[in-house]
């Protein structure tokens, strides 16, 4: 099981060369992930969840931002992305903020999200909750 | 935390149903590690109030993802070893061909769920 440790050292690494190479020839995209989510599966839930401006997307388990803040920056959806390694999350702030993408990102756990009911159009996360 | 009438859509990766626990350690040797909640999730969509279900099996592009995943770590060794170190590298990729060994065999599975809140 990965350690709180483990995911610091992980996000330490977003951006180095060669891990945004792997990545974008696996995913078609550059998040600082290590996902089976491609971008065209990313594509299919923005469809499936009828993303669109004015929407708002929770993404649980967002990691570094992949997949929550492409599909806000794809479709012009809001979104709340939630994790509980802080690391990530800083690194997806500073990504939304460079794409322009708003929105916010809460450090808590998807089995106990303090987040009100009906708040949101949307909700999506990758192999979280297995 | 969803409208009514809000979306939901995600990946899971799960293990077959009836693998032994021998069997699921193998099959499951890589993150995310917590992966026996079995394909039991229409129901319990369905006790949470959710409608308009589906389960699609996404486990063939799973395999070609992470076999893709072994190939560009593979192709970036020299400089991704040296980040990781020889150790985390050398196990990673034995644990992403057994999951994708594992995949083929149906031994484990990924499936995109969807559902719409009532």
């Amino acid at each position: 099981m990965s350690t709180p440790a483990d995911f610091d050292e992980r996000y330490r690494r977003v951006g180095e060369p060669a891990m945004v190479r792997a990545e974008r020839s696996v995913l078609g995209a550059d998040y600082g992930a290590i996902s089976y989510t491609t971008r065209a599966q990313a594509d299919r839930l923005a469809r499936l969840l009828e993303l669109a401006p004015g929407r708002l997307l929770l993404d649980i388990g967002s990691g570094a931002g992949w997949p929550g803040i492409y599909l806000a920056a794809s479709t012009g959806c809001r979104v709340v992305l939630t994790d509980v390694p802080r690391e990530g999350l800083l690194v997806a702030k500073q990504r939304m903020a460079d794409d322009g993408v708003e929105g916010g990102a809460l450090v808590a756990s998807g089995t106990a999200l303090p987040l009100r009911d009906g708040s949101f159009d949307a909700v999506t996360n990758s192999d979280v909750f297995c | 935390m969803l409208k009514p009438g809000g979306r939901l859509a995600f990946f899971v990766i799960t293990f077959a149903e009836g693998l032994t626990a021998e069997q699921k350690v193998w099959a499951g040797g890589h993150s995310p590690e917590q992966i026996d909640a079995g394909p039991g999730y229409p129901a319990l969509l369905v006790a949470a109030g959710f409608d308009d279900y589906a389960v699609t099996d996404v486990s063939d592009a799973y395999a070609e993802t992470v076999d893709d995943w072994i190939a560009a770590w593979d192709a970036e060794f020299v400089e991704i070893e040296a980040l990781v170190g020889v150790e985390e590298f050398s196990d990673r990729q034995v644990r992403l061909r057994r999951a994708a060994d594992a995949a083929r065999q149906g031994l484990r599975r990924r499936y995109l769920i969807t559902a719409v809140l009532l």
